[in-house]
């Protein structure tokens, strides 16, 4: 069975710690595990990888867990700047979000906000928001945070100077936060709830990733 | 989804894989989209590494006797 496996930089597992042979060797224990094309949202890391389960396999959820695993190639596609674009459009979707639920509301800030760049926006929101409800206030200012978010900030460091780079997380780790959060707004927005709003962001990320990295629905 | 605290409150069981399934995939699932929570999952690993790789003998007497005194305070009644 082919799957896919995200891994932290050097053929590592985010969770077990445990280094991934090189491509065509197997790995046998706990992380033995990859994911499906329908999943690879949840698990955004920094080194995606086709991968090649054995039998007997144990599909729970979003996750794949086999006897023995190994990878098969990396998928070139998906680096740095794959990353920071799909950050990028979180970032723009998210905004979107929060002018949408403004419009609904019949805000005129809404066209305030839809104007501006992902700076200027995270600049004026705090503002905006206070003379907003308090719902859409908090999706305006969640909208800001994000931003932050993206930049591997914290939000109420936006302003202060750069971190440290050293330990400083991975642009695949801090896409995966961004794309959580967006995923979050999508969920307090969304006309049918939270879990509808969710799904459908994760979706939208989904369809975003396979176009962007030319991986097919198939698994 | 666990909060950052429910996470530094379960990392010891999960790496030692006492969580429940459903319990394990919460974690994992909050440290895949927490840069934080991934950096201090790395931490609590390599924590691990080190001082399973310590021996007895790598320990001088004096802190020997300073971890002893320590542990020996731990947890008692003030």
């Amino acid at each position: 069975m082919t799957a896919y496996a995200f891994l932290s930089e050097g053929r590592t597992s985010l969770f077990t710690g445990v280094v991934w042979p090189p491509p065509g060797e197997w790995l046998e224990g706990p992380a033995a595990r990859a994911t499906t094309g329908d999943h690879l949202v949840s698990w955004i890391d920094d080194e995606l990888w086709v991968c090649e389960l054995s039998e007997p396999r144990s599909e729970d959820g979003n996750v794949i867990t086999a006897e023995r695993a190994r990878l098969v190639e990396r998928i070139a596609t998906w680096d740095e700047s794959a990353a920071d674009e799909l950050s990028a459009a979180c970032v723009a979707r998210a905004r979107s979000h929060a002018v949408d639920a403004l419009r609904r509301e019949g805000s005129t800030e809404s066209d305030v906000l839809s104007a501006l760049e992902p700076d200027a926006f995270a600049s004026a929101a705090t503002a905006i928001a206070a003379r907003l409800p308090e719902s859409t206030a908090e999706t305006v200012l969640f909208a800001a945070d994000v931003v932050a978010l993206a930049r591997g900030r914290r939000p109420e460091e936006y302003d202060t100077p750069p971190p440290d780079p050293r330990g400083a997380p991975s642009r695949a780790s801090i896409t995966a936060n961004v794309a959580y959060v967006t995923a979050h707004i999508a969920g307090t927005v969304h006309p049918d709830g939270y879990d509808a709003g969710v799904a459908a962001e994760r979706a939208w990320q989904l369809a975003w990733l396979r176009e962007r990295l030319g991986i097919s629905a198939v698994r | 989804m666990l909060t950052c605290a429910d996470v530094v409150k379960l990392v010891t069981q999960y790496m030692e894989a006492e969580l429940s399934p459903d319990e394990a995939r919460s974690f994992e699932e909050h440290v895949a989209i927490c840069p934080p929570c991934r950096a201090f999952l790395g931490q609590a690993r390599r924590t691990v590494e080190l001082t399973g790789e310590l021996k007895e003998t790598d320990l001088s007497p004096e802190v020997e006797e300073h971890l002893l005194d320590a542990f020996r305070d731990w947890n008692r009644p003030a």
